[in-house]
């Protein structure tokens, strides 16, 4: 519900704060919530501060989960997905749908 | 990347399913990147109770609108929050009758700005769920640090295990499956949620926010509703460990005491908000100030509780479009763009200014 | 009691309804509104007010901002902007060397467009009757070449090629980035005269409408063409020009880059069988390298613009209502 964006660590500037950078952007970001933090760490920033470090991803745990999903997929009889023609941004029961060309 | 979605859904989904996102910044994303437009018929997405702004309660609004019309008060507060109706208006229309209301995009701004003007009584209005809190938190303690004394906190702080627990006990409520938000994940970690496949055989993903990880949490959660083997299980690795941030729990635990709080068109659920404790009444607003005694409900009429849960769509709710409308909402889900009432709403009354 | 709120000056659908609110106090007002006037005899006038905190950013001050603004009402509509004039409210104690800065870099682009300052008015107001400085800018041409029939919404087809002349939002990202203190280098306002850009477009005969996407931004202008010719809008995300710094400022904040103003960016709509001229006209002057076809005129869902996102979903673009607000959530 809290936007928060992954920033990279280019400077620790006191015991509760670091620059670091989104994109393009170089902010100060508030650490107390961290342990510990070192330039090149790779934080999730919400509202002004690091609510956690992020992990380089392996991928594999994701990796495994495809496959089980492909697995699955294979027992099933493969189904044509309804058309795509949706797009209004709340609508749930489908009763406003539109058709595009 | 559209080749790869379709199959995604392709034959998960064999019955006419509901899956609930709980959280607001995985709505926007949802309806950012065009996602309910990819999702099969069968497939129906609501959206949760998940931004702490739109809950905030009339009540709670109504408390920051008085402390506002105070001479030599300063409100600050995050820019989601102006918005939002009390009785009179909002923050927004108090500004716009010459309050000070600033935004700030971060609490330490807040304290910053106390520090910086110290002629001036500047209150933090403090939305948000155990994501935001804690940093709250932690500039409250600054504050007791550096003796501020023109400095004090309005908590509208919210928890998400209690709501999702009203949400999971109501027997009406029809969902299979809950896309958990990340960000209050990374703090609290899955264990809080372990009741929901428990008690309530409801499928839970922590998912992320990039549309691909969106998609690939609804295809888990699909996955395990259809072996119909419900758990809790986080595809947002980089970011939520299974424990959750400690420290930012404890700073949290250190500052703030659980209390009962109203919730914007679902009422007051037990101790699902966020109070200061009693060694941090100086910085506490509602101490400070004398502050008008609230109605802790006002009946608006609105529906949202039962939008929220998919007992009613939008339309059906009595106050729709007269009076409840973007420009002047009753109840969260007009709120935000991305409400699902302010989303019917656009859609069907469009093209008439 | 209704009062103006700062959303009814954004941009955006609450400014459209106060818009409507005002015309309807005038017995006699243009049918199209449009934000400049063209005269039977193909003289065109166009005026603006101009304030911004702060007054001195990346890529431009106040003073650039209200004559570009000016002088682009005009160039989108084919209009050489040829006369100036100025108006002036300033707060009692500027500092008058500001406000001659503020001049001299409005002379500068009037410079280049020979454009000619031939009058205006200056008024100082006690301290605190206005923040700082506002200025007005109105803008005199005439119409180059001649034309029948006016370029305008009024001229959109179905089948036409919208075209985008640079990376949307840029003036709106870089004034966010310095009211909530983000630096972020490399990133500028696109702040900028067009008409040197779209002046070659204008012998183009399937050249249909142009727009500068200033206050609520290109997705503002997409929304106001498809309402008021009741024709629907198609776009591509994926085709759309991106700024780095813009995507950073609209992450970190919680803003669209599509509802984020240009001061220098248009929305150009051509017949398809000119766009790909348009598209080579455009790329070949400075300010048009990284123009794109983002989208086009469409018979289906009349009045809703829908986007294509980049991972093949649609969803509706809205008019923004009411001022934009960074989000924490
Ligand atoms: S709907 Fe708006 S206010 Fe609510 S969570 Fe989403 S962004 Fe925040
Ligand atoms: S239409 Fe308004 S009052 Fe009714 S449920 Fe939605 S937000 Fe609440």
């Amino acid at each position: 519900m809290c936007l928060a964006i992954p920033h990279r660590i280019v400077a620790i500037t006191d015991e509760r704060t670091c620059r670091a950078r989104a994109g393009t952007a170089e902010v100060l970001v508030r650490t107390d919530l961290l342990s510990s933090v070192q330039i090149g760490d790779s934080i999730l920033v919400h509202a002004g501060f690091a609510i956690e470090k992020l992990q380089e991803e392996d991928g594999r745990e994701l990796e495994s989960l495809w496959e089980e999903i492909r697995a699955l997929e294979a027992t099933l009889s493969p189904e044509p997905v309804s058309d795509f023609t949706d797009i209004s941004p709340g609508m749930s029961d489908g009763s406003e749908r539109m058709n595009h060309a | 990347m559209p080749e790869r979605t379709v199959p995604f859904f392709g034959g998960l989904v064999s019955r006419p399913t509901t899956l609930m996102e709980v959280c607001g910044t995985h709505t926007v994303s949802i309806f950012r990147n065009g996602i309910r437009s990819l999702l099969p018929k069968e497939l129906t997405l609501l959206s949760g109770p998940g931004c702490p702004v739109c809950v905030t309660d009339q009540s709670e609004i109504d408390a920051a609108l008085s402390l506002a019309s105070l001479s030599g008060v300063t409100v600050t507060t995050f820019g989601d929050l102006l918005r939002v109706p009390g009785r009179d208006g909002s923050l927004l229309d108090a500004r716009g009758r010459g309050a000070d209301v600033r935004i700030v995009t971060s609490a330490s701004q807040a304290l910053e700005t106390a520090l910086r003007e110290p002629e001036q009584q500047v209150v933090f209005l403090a939305p948000g769920f155990e994501t935001t809190a804690p940093s709250t938190a932690a500039v409250v303690l600054e504050a007791a640090e550096k003796k501020a004394t023109n400095f004090s906190v309005l908590s509208l702080h919210k928890l998400v295990p209690p709501v999702l627990r009203v949400l999971a006990a109501d027997p009406e409520l029809a969902v299979d499956g809950l896309l958990l938000p990340g960000h209050v994940s990374v703090i609290l970690g899955e264990a809080p949620y372990s009741f929901l496949p428990e008690r309530y055989g409801i499928a839970c993903v922590i998912a992320g926010f990039e549309a691909e990880e969106i998609l690939f949490g609804l295809t888990e959660l699909l996955r395990q509703i259809h072996t119909n083997r419900p758990t809790v299980r986080s595809l947002y690795g980089k970011a939520v460990r299974p424990g959750g941030n400690v420290r930012a729990r404890e700073l949290m635990e250190r500052v703030f005491l659980p209390v009962d709080a109203p919730w914007r068109g679902l009422g007051v659920i037990p101790s699902s908000g966020l109070a200061l404790r009693k060694e941090f009444r100086p910085w506490d607003a509602t101490q400070r100030f004398p502050l008008p005694t609230i109605p802790a409900q006002e009946e608006t009429g609105c529906r949202c509780g039962d939008i929220l849960t998919g007992k009613l769509t939008p339309p059906e709710c009595p106050l729709f479009d007269n009076p409840c409308t973007p420009a002047s909402p009753v109840g969260p889900c007009m709120v935000s763009s991305e409400g699902s009432c302010a989303a019917h709403y656009r859609y069907a009354l469009r093209g008439t200014p | 009691m209704s009062r103006l709120t700062l959303g009814h000056g954004s941009g955006g659908r609450l400014t459209q309804q106060l818009v409507h609110r005002i015309a309807g106090c005038f017995p006699l007002s243009g049918h199209d509104m449009e934000d400049c006037a063209i005269a039977p005899d193909g003289s065109g006038a166009t005026m603006d007010g101009f304030t911004v905190t702060p007054r001195f950013f990346s890529g431009g001050n106040l003073g650039k901002l209200a004559v570009c603004g000016a002088a682009n009402d005009l160039a989108v509509r084919g209009i050489r902007p040829e006369q100036l004039l100025l108006s002036v409210i300033a707060e009692e104690g500027f500092d008058e060397e500001e406000l001659l800065e503020h001049f001299r870099s409005a002379g500068a682009v009037c410079g280049a467009l020979e454009m000619r300052l031939v009058g205006g008015d200056t008024k100082v107001v006690p301290r605190g009757a206005v923040d700082g400085l506002f200025l007005s800018a109105c803008a005199l041409g005439r119409e180059e070449p001649r034309r029948e029939e006016q370029l305008g919404a009024a001229r959109l087809q179905p089948g036409d090629t919208l075209l985008l002349t640079g990376p949307a939002g840029r003036h709106g990202a870089t004034i966010a980035a310095a009211r909530y203190e983000l630096n972020v280098p490399g990133l500028a306002s696109d702040c900028a005269a067009l008409w040197p850009l779209l002046a070659p477009l204008l012998s183009l005969p399937g050249l249909r409408a142009m727009r500068d996407c200033t206050r609520g931004g290109v997705g503002t202008v997409l929304c106001e063409w498809a309402e008021s010719r009741h024709l629907g809008i198609s776009v591509e995300e994926r085709t759309f020009p991106a700024d780095p710094g813009v995507v950073s400022v609209a992450d970190l904040l919680g803003l669209d880059p599509l509802y984020l103003a240009c001061e220098g960016t248009a929305v150009v709509a051509v017949a398809p069988g000119d766009a790909a001229e348009a598209l080579r006209l455009l790329r070949s002057h400075p300010l048009g390298t990284e123009a794109a076809a983002i989208g086009i005129v469409t018979e289906n869902h009349p009045n809703l613009v829908s986007l294509t996102t980049h991972i093949g979903g649609r969803r509706l673009v809205d008019m923004p209502v009411g001022e934009l607000l960074p989000r924490i959530c």
